[in-house]
């Protein structure tokens, strides 16, 4: 048997070797998600044509029930009614980060260059956190098998912080493919946006807490920042699993 | 703030094609740039000739103020595209009433100052592709750009400490400014809140 046939030329190669080509048939959303995955490049091409909205708009809703799906695993650890408030509270809370950065990630992009549009810059966003829940969504077996094996909140907090951030790595790589697609002259302001993204999306976890463990309300009443909560979450002793 | 915005997208070349917005401004409020007939390359030339007056960069008293004018609406912009950020911040700190009120206090205030040191920077950065093209020389860019940020940031941030509070402080009153405004300096407020925060 004969082994297939090797292409004979390959196409161009860009930044992270994204391919920026047409995408074939735009208006099925599942074929968005397919070419997220595997051709990354054709989403970002997408995003600069006519059927930009409504492309960008399916990117943001796939990214928000990706992050709720993934919320039904995290609130398995305690069960309950957690079931429903850990999905809610990652949705919220990402809905709310992508708010927050969202006019930074603009400024940036100009700053470094581009002439990119608004609606280009939030395709970008929507489809880096539809990228990296689609990670988590693959993550979520890994996940579930550990919460029902371990009590360790702290441990299964910082798990998932894992999955996020390797989630997250892939968003940013394809929001930094972006800036090269259309010309972006450096990268530090991008950079300098990613590491201001993380870390809103860490204090959001803080601000929306608890989102692993059980509570008896829905939003804490103290505040604090994400490290000491995290240092405090550490330290304290394991809670049992309701 | 056209201006700015025209600005922030472009590369080196747009900045040069100032000369469109500069006939604007020069026919509106005579802030001069006297390059309405040139092109964008005898734009720089033209400038170029206007040396030794500081650090030779050809920047005449008018330009020199429009260019850090610029620079501060930029920044401003910036500031503005962060204040989500730094109000999420703002919610997420203690009260300034609570136990952990100091530890608030410097969260937030070294928040706000990273954040204005950042979108100054950045916005003198941004002055620098044109300070190249229009000086031609890069040690020359620098110097001028170097010496704009010693002004902004060094002098820049005690002269806002004397006229604090911005923020307040845990225990004491909001004053328009304080009894003793010249007392103690914004570096030593800055070290103490870091202390507060990380030790």
């Amino acid at each position: 048997m004969n082994p297939p046939p090797l292409p004979s030329k390959q196409p161009p190669l860009f930044a992270n070797n994204f391919v920026f080509e047409p995408m074939p048939n735009p208006e099925n959303p599942i074929n968005v998600l397919e070419n997220l995955l595997k051709h990354p490049g054709r989403v970002v091409h997408e995003l600069h044509q006519k059927q930009a909205p409504v492309l960008a708009g399916w990117l943001l809703i796939f990214g928000l029930i990706g992050v709720a799906i993934y919320g039904t695993v995290v609130g398995a650890q305690s069960g309950g009614a957690q079931m429903w408030i850990a999905p809610a509270k990652l949705g919220l809370g990402t809905l709310l980060a992508v708010l927050i950065c969202l006019p930074s990630l603009y400024i940036f992009t100009c700053l470094g260059g581009i002439d990119a549009q608004l609606r280009s810059v939030c395709g970008a966003l929507f489809a880096a956190v539809c990228l990296s829940s689609i990670l988590l969504i693959g993550f979520a077996p890994v996940a579930w098998i550990f919460s029902q094996s371990t009590d360790s909140i702290a441990f299964m907090g910082a798990l998932h912080l894992l999955f996020w951030v390797i989630g997250i790595r892939f968003g940013l790589r394809l929001i930094d493919a972006t800036g090269r697609f259309l010309g972006a002259r450096s990268r530090g302001h991008l950079r300098i946006w990613s590491l201001i993204f993380i870390l809103v999306c860490f204090q959001m976890t803080t601000t929306l807490r608890p989102i692993i463990a059980p509570s008896k309300m829905f939003l804490p009443t103290e505040k604090k920042f994400f490290l000491a909560h995290w240092f405090e979450t550490v330290n304290a002793p394991n809670q049992e699993k309701k | 703030m056209a201006l700015v915005w025209h600005l922030l997208p472009g590369d080196c070349r747009r900045l040069v094609c100032l000369r469109r917005y500069h006939r604007t401004l020069a026919s509106t409020a005579a802030v001069g740039f006297h390059c309405d007939e040139v092109s964008a390359a005898d734009f720089s030339d033209l400038h170029q000739q206007r040396l030794a007056q500081l650090f030779g960069s050809g920047l005449s008293f008018k330009q020199t103020a429009l260019a850090i004018l610029m620079s501060f609406a930029i920044a401003a912009v910036i500031l503005g595209a962060l204040s989500p950020v730094t109000l999420f911040v703002l919610y997420n700190a203690p009260l300034l009433g609570s136990a952990n009120a100091i530890v608030g206090h410097s969260m937030i205030l070294l928040t706000h100052v990273f954040a204005i040191a950042f979108a100054g920077i950045m916005a003198n950065r941004r002055l620098l592709d044109l300070l190249r093209r229009m000086t031609g020389r890069d040690a020359t860019a620098r110097a001028v750009l170097f010496s704009w940020l010693g002004g902004n940031l060094f002098l820049g941030a005690q002269l806002a400490w004397n006229l604090r509070p911005f923020i307040g402080s845990p225990g004491l009153t909001v004053q328009f400014l304080r009894d003793d405004p010249l007392r103690g300096n914004f570096y030593e407020a800055v070290w103490r809140a870091f202390q507060h925060l990380f030790f």
